[in-house]
C-alpha cells in the first residue's frame, strides 16, 4: 500500500503542476526559469524524500522501477516523435551544424574532465573506506565509465526555454534567435540520448568486475535499432487499427512505450534510447492518424516532466564529497563560458533568413548555457539501471550542474534589464528598443510566441 | 491481409518477449559501488515487470482486435492472449526449461494492476446506473432481477455443493452448512453479468426497444445488488469455513493431548504444521513424533498424490509455492491459487475464536456503510474538481482509481462498493460534471481492461482446466438454463411482451469485468483452502466461455427481437 501512497502523492503533485495558476506564474522570468527547469518539482521531491520529511523512501521507489522505466520510455518516445524528416530538413543548416559542434565540444572537453573528476572523487573516498579488493574493483576505470559518459552526454545541448531570456517585448529577430535555441536544444537532446545510450553499453559488468566490451556495445546498438524498427512497424500498424478513437490510441501508445522500454530494460539496453529511436522511426513512417496521436500524447508532456523532476528530487543523495561539488562547478563553468562562445562561433556570419545577420549581443546566446532537462532524465535512468548510492550522488551532481547553469543566464538577464532601464547600456539586440533604435518598425503583437 | 498482418504482429511481440527472457542478464548479488557502499541489484522480476506489462498490453490489444475481426468480443482476445502468455501454458507445451512469454515473477508483479482495474470497473459500473429510470420501471426490473438471480443462485449453489463436498478438506472439518455457504459465495459470481458488454452490443447494433432498455436496467441494477449480497455472503462464508477449520484443529489438539489421535487427524495436523499454521502445543508435539500411519495406509497417500507445500511468509498467498494445505482431493492436485491482490475483504474470522454473529453483522454494516460514504465523498470530490479546475482529466481518473484502492485498503473498506458508489454519485448528483469524467474513464478503460483481462488469463493453469472441464461445461450449461428459466418467469409475472420476453435472457449470459473481479476476490479470500485454485479455474473458464459466446448470442437475439437497424455494420464500437 505504501507504493500506492507514493505513486498517489507523485501523481497528485504532477497534476497540481498542470493547474492554470502555475502557468500564470511563468509571467515572471525567474519563476518561468524555475518552473520550466522543473526545479520547484525537484525541491518538492527532495522535501518528500529520504533527506527531507522522509515520506517516501528510496526502498519504496525501487519497487516502482517498472513505472520509472515506462516514464523513461515515454520521454524518449516524445523526443523521437518530434524528429520528422521534414522538420529536420526545415531546420537551417547552421543550427544543425551548431548542434554537432556543440556535441563534439562537450564530449571532448567535458569527457576527460568528468573522467578525471570522478576518478579523483572515488579515489578520495576509497582511501578511507573498507572493502579493500572489492572496492578496488568497483573503482577500476571501466566501472566509472558510465558515470563519466553521463556527465559528458548531459553536457550536450541546452534547455529550450526562452521566455526568461527576453528582456523587453518580442521582435522578429528575437523570435528567430529563440527558434535557434529551441531547435538547437531539441536536436541536441536527440544527440545526447543517442550518445548516452550507445556509449553506456561499452562497459559490461560481470559480478563485481567491469570491463570494456566493444562487441557487446555494437550488439547492443544493433539490437536497439532492431527493437525500435520492429516496434515502430507494429506501432504504425496498431495505429491504423486504432483509427481516431482516443481510447484505442492511448492503449496503443501505452502498449508501445511499455513494450519498448520494458524489453530494453530487461535486456540491459537503454530504455530512453530505444524508445527515442522507436519514436523517430514511427514518425517517419506514413500514417494517417499519427498527427492526432502525437498531439494527444504531447498533451501529457508537462505532467510527465514534472513527475520526473519529482522523482529526481526523491532519489538524490546530496551528501556529496567536495570533489564531486568541484566537478559540478567545473562543468557549470564550462557551460557558462563555453556554450555561449560555441553558439556565437557556430552562428557567426551565418544566414538564417531575413534579416541576414545575427546580432552580436543577445541574452539569448546565454540561454545556451542552461542544461537540457534531458540530462536529468539520463541521470534518473542511471539510477534505475543500478540503485547504488554512487548513482544517486551522480544524480545529485547532474542536478547541481543544472541549478548552477541556471544562475548565470538568470543574472545576466536581470542585469541587462536593469541596465537597459537605466540607460546605462544600449538595448540588447533582439529587443523592441534595439529595433526602434535601428529604425525598424515595432512588430505587431502576436497571440502565440516562444515559451 | 489485415488478419495476416495481425498474426505477424502478435508473433513479433511474442518473439521479442521470449528473446528478451533469453537475453536477460543474470542479476548479481551483493555488489559494492565505487564509494564503498554495498547495494543489491533489483530482483529480476522487478526489472522485467515492465517488459511483461508491455508484452501483455500490446499482445492482448492486438489479439483483441483479431477477435473483434472474427465477430468475437475484444475481451475474449485479451483473455486468450493472457492464457497463451501464462507460464503454465509455456511449461505445458515446451517444458519448464524453455522460457516462455511471461515468467512467474512477472505475472505475480503484474497483479498490482488489478487494484487500479477493479476501481475503474466499479466506477464505470456505478456511472451506468440512472436512478430516474430505475424508479420508473421498478416493478418489471425487480421481478425479472429477482427470479433470474434466485434461479441462477440455486442452480450453481447446488452444483458447487456437489463439487466441494467431494473434497476431503471439507470431510475433515467442513460439514454441510460450510459447504453450502461457500458454494453460495461462488454462485453469486455466476449471477453477475456485464453491463459493459450489453452497452457495447447495443451501441454497436444501434438497438433500441423494450428489450435493450430493460436489459441495460436489469444488468446495472444487478451489479449494485450483487456486490452488497456478495460482501455479506463472503464474510459469513469465510467466517464459517475458518471457524470450522479452527474447531477441527482444536479437536485434533485435544485428541493429541489425550493420546487418541486418529490417522486422519494426524495427517490434518501434519499438513497444518507444514503450512506453518499456528496450533496448540499438544498438537505440535503430536506431529513431532514419528508415525507409522503412512506405512499402515500406503495406498491412500500414494494414490492420492498428496503433497504438502512449504509454508510461505504470508500464509500461502504466493503463486508458485503451493497452498498451505495442498492436498489431493477428488480433483487433481491443485497449484497455488493466484495471488491476485484484489479487494481484500477483512474477514471477521481474522481472530482465531469464532466471531459472534452480531459482531459480524455490525462489522459488515460498518464496512458497507463506510464504503458507500467513502464513495459518496470521492464522487463529490471528483465533481468539485471538474467544476472548478477541470484539467488533466485522464490523470485525475487514474488518481481517483488509485485513491479508491488506497482508501479501501487503509480503512478496510470494499473497493468495489466505494468505486460503485463514487460512480453512482457522479452520474446521478453531478450529471454535468460526470459526462466529461466518464468520457475519460471510457478512454482509459481500453488499456486498463486489456491488461486486466490479460493478467487474469495468465493465471490459468491448463493442467488444471484439463481436469475440471466437466465442471466447466456443467457450470456453463446450468447457468444458461437457469438464466433462461428465471428470466422467462420474471417476464411472465411482469407482463413483458414478446419478442422481448423471448430473447431478454441472452443479455444476462455475457460475463466480464465485474464477474472477473468477484472471481479474483473469491480466490483471494479462500486462498488458504485447497479448492481455491480449482474453483478459480472453473470460474475463469466459464467467464471466458460466456464472454466468448454471450455477445454473439445477444447480438443475434437483438436482431431476432427486431430492435436493431437493418444493415448496420458491425463497426468498431466502444466498450468491452
Amino acid at each position: 500500500m505504501q507504493i500506492f501512497l507514493a505513486v498517489l502523492i507523485l501523481v497528485a503533485l504532477a497534476l497540481l503542476a498542470t493547474d492554470r495558476r502555475f502557468y500564470r506564474l511563468r509571467r515572471s522570468k525567474m519563476a518561468s526559469a524555475l518552473l520550466t527547469g522543473g526545479w520547484i518539482a525537484v525541491a518538492a521531491g527532495f522535501l518528500l524524500g529520504e533527506f527531507g520529511l522522509g515520506v517516501i523512501s528510496p526502498d519504496l521507489l525501487r519497487e516502482t522501477t517498472p513505472l520509472l522505466i515506462v516514464g523513461l520510455g515515454w520521454i524518449g518516445m516524445m523526443v523521437g516523435l518530434q524528429l520528422k524528416r521534414e522538420v529536420i530538413t526545415a531546420i537551417p543548416a547552421a543550427v544543425r551544424k551548431l548542434t554537432l559542434v556543440d556535441a563534439a565540444l562537450s564530449l571532448v572537453v567535458v569527457g576527460p574532465a568528468a573522467a578525471l573528476g570522478v576518478t579523483m572523487w572515488t579515489t578520495a573516498v576509497r582511501s578511507g573506506a573498507e572493502h579493500g579488493a572489492e572496492l578496488a574493483k568497483a573503482n577500476a576505470w571501466p566501472a566509472l565509465f558510465p558515470a563519466a559518459v553521463l556527465l559528458s552526454a548531459g553536457a550536450i545541448g541546452w534547455s529550450m526555454e526562452t521566455r526568461s531570456q527576453r528582456v523587453t517585448g518580442k521582435t522578429e529577430l528575437g523570435d528567430k534567435l529563440a527558434l535557434v535555441v529551441r531547435y538547437g536544444g531539441a536536436l541536441s537532446a536527440v544527440v545526447a540520448i543517442a550518445a548516452y545510450g550507445i556509449a553506456d553499453k561499452f562497459v559490461v559488468r560481470v559480478e563485481q568486475e567491469a570491463r570494456f566490451d566493444v562487441g557487446f556495445a555494437l550488439a547492443a546498438a544493433g539490437l536497439t535499432v532492431l527493437l525500435a524498427v520492429i516496434a515502430a512497424i507494429i506501432g504504425r500498424f496498431a495505429l491504423s487499427l486504432a483509427g481516431s478513437d482516443r481510447g484505442q490510441q492511448l492503449a496503443v501508445f501505452l502498449a508501445l512505450v511499455t513494450f519498448v522500454a520494458g524489453i530494453a530494460a530487461q535486456t540491459d539496453l537503454s530504455p530512453l534510447f530505444a524508445a527515442m529511436l522507436t519514436g523517430v522511426v514511427l514518425t517517419n513512417l506514413p500514417s494517417e492518424h499519427l498527427d492526432r496521436f502525437q498531439r494527444f500524447i504531447l498533451r501529457a508532456e508537462h505532467a510527465v516532466a514534472v513527475f520526473f523532476a519529482l522523482l529526481a528530487g526523491l532519489l538524490i543523495n546530496p551528501l556529496l564529497h567536495p570533489y564531486a561539488v568541484l566537478l559540478a562547478v567545473a562543468i557549470a563553468v564550462f557551460r557558462w563560458l563555453g556554450k555561449p562562445a560555441a553558439a556565437k562561433l557556430g552562428l557567426r556570419r551565418e544566414r538564417l533568413g531575413e534579416p541576414p545577420e545575427l546580432p552580436p549581443k543577445s541574452t539569448l546566446y546565454v540561454a545556451a548555457a542552461r542544461q537540457s532537462p534531458i540530462a536529468m532524465a539520463m541521470a534518473v535512468a542511471l539510477v534505475a539501471d543500478e540503485w547504488s548510492e554512487f548513482h544517486r550522488q551522480m544524480l545529485a551532481v547532474v542536478l547541481l550542474i543544472g541549478l548552477l547553469s541556471e544562475i548565470f543566464p538568470l543574472i545576466g538577464s536581470v542585469g541587462r534589464r536593469q541596465a537597459v532601464s537605466s540607460g546605462a547600456v544600449e538595448s540588447p539586440a533582439g529587443t523592441v528598443a534595439a529595433d526602434a533604435a535601428r529604425g525598424r518598425p515595432e512588430p505587431q503583437p502576436r497571440a502565440g510566441g516562444a515559451s | 491481409m489485415k488478419s495476416v498482418k495481425l498474426l505477424v504482429a502478435i508473433v513479433g511481440v511474442v518473439g521479442f518477449a521470449i528473446a528478451a527472457r533469453l537475453l536477460a542478464p543474470a542479476s548479481d548479488t551483493n555488489l559494492i559501488d565505487p564509494l564503498g557502499n554495498a547495494f543489491s541489484p533489483l530482483p529480476e522480476g522487478v526489472v522485467s515487470t515492465g517488459a511483461g506489462l508491455g508484452v501483455l498490453l500490446l499482445g492482448a490489444w492486438l489479439l483483441g482486435k483479431a477477435a473483434q475481426a472474427v465477430g468475437f468480443s475484444k475481451i475474449t482476445g485479451y483473455l486468450v492472449f493472457g492464457i497463451l502468455a501464462s507460464p503454465k501454458v509455456g511449461a505445458a507445451i515446451f517444458g519448464e526449461q524453455i522460457p516462455w512469454i511471461l515468467s512467474p515473477a512477472q505475472r505475480d508483479n503484474l497483479t498490482l494492476v488489478n487494484e487500479l482495474a477493479i476501481a475503474l470497473i466499479a466506477l464505470t459500473a456505478g456511472g451506468e446506473i440512472q436512478l430516474d429510470f430505475v424508479k420508473r420501471a421498478f416493478k418489471s426490473i425487480s421481478l425479472i432481477l429477482l427470479f433470474e438471480f434466485t434461479l441462477v443462485l440455486v442452480a450453481i449453489t447446488a452444483l458447487m455443493s456437489v463439487l466441494l463436498s467431494q473434497s476431503p478438506v471439507f470431510a475433515e472439518y467442513g460439514g454441510l452448512l460450510t459447504v453450502i455457504l461457500v458454494s453460495l459465495v461462488i454462485a453469486i459470481v455466476a449471477t453477475a453479468n456485464s453491463p459493459a458488454v450489453v452497452i457495447a452490443i447495443i451501441g454497436e447494433t444501434r438497438a433500441d426497444g423494450p428489450m435493450s432498455r430493460t436489459a441495460l436496467s436489469v444488468t446495472v441494477c444487478k451489479d449494485l445488488l450483487l456486490i452488497i449480497v456478495f460482501a455479506v455472503a463472503l464474510a459469513v462464508a469465510t467466517n464459517a469455513a475458518s471457524s470450522a477449520k479452527q474447531a477441527a484443529m482444536q479437536e485434533a489438539a485435544e485428541a493429541a493431548a489425550a493420546g487418541e489421535l486418529s490417522p486422519e487427524e494426524r495427517r490434518f495436523l501434519e499438513r497444518a504444521d507444514d503450512a506453518g499454521e499456528p496450533m496448540p502445543d499438544t498438537a505440535e508435539q503430536a506431529v513431532g513424533e514419528p508415525s507409522n500411519i503412512a506405512a499402515d495406509n500406503p495406498g491412500e497417500n500414494g494414490g492420492s498424490g498428496e503433497t504438502t507445500a512449504p509454508a510461505t511468509a504470508d500464509g500461502g498467498r504466493t503463486s508458485d509455492a503451493g497452498p498451505p494445505n495442498a492436498e489431493q482431493s477428488s480433483l487433481p492436485d491443485a497449484n497455488a491459487p493466484p495471488s491476485a491482490p484484489a479487494e481484500s475483504t477483512e474477514s471477521p474470522s481474522a481472530d482465531s475464536a469464532p466471531a459472534e454473529r452480531g459482531s459480524v453483522l455490525v462489522k459488515l454494516t460498518k464496512q458497507l456503510g463506510g464504503s458507500m460514504l467513502a464513495g459518496l465523498i470521492i464522487g463529490a470530490g471528483l465533481a468539485w474538481y471538474i467544476r472548478n479546475i477541470n484539467a488533466a482529466l485522464p490523470i485525475v481518473v487514474v488518481l481517483g482509481s488509485f485513491g479508491v484502492a488506497l482508501l479501501s485498503k487503509e480503512l478496510g473498506l470494499k473497493t468495489l462498493i466505494v468505486g460503485l458508489a463514487a460512480g453512482l454519485t457522479m452520474a446521478n448528483l453531478y450529471r454535468q460534471q460526470s459526462h466529461a469524467l466518464f468520457e475519460r474513464v471510457e478512454e482509459l478503460s481500453v488499456p486498463v481492461y486489456a491488461i486486466f483481462f490479460a493478467v487474469a488469463g495468465s493465471k490459468v493453469d491448463p493442467g488444471l482446466l484439463a481436469d475440471v472441464w466437466v465442471y466447466v461445461v456443467l457450470y456453463v450449461v446450468l447457468r444458461a438454463a437457469a438464466v433462461w428459466g428465471g428470466t422467462g418467469l420474471g417476464c411472465k409475472l411482469a407482463g413483458t411482451e414478446k419478442p422481448a420476453s423471448t430473447w431478454l435472457w441472452t443479455a444476462f449470459v455475457p460475463q466480464a469485468g465485474i464477474s472477473l473481479a468477484l472471481a479474483v476476490v473469491v480466490s483471494e479470500q479462500f486462498a488458504e483452502f485447497a479448492f481455491a485454485s480449482q474453483v478459480f479455474g472453473i470460474l475463469l473458464s466459464s467467464i471466458a466461455i460466456n464472454e466468448l459466446l454471450g455477445p454473439i448470442l445477444f447480438k443475434f437475439a437483438l436482431g431476432r427481437a427486431g430492435e436493431t437497424d437493418a444493415g448496420t455494420s458491425a463497426a468498431e464500437g466502444h466498450g468491452h
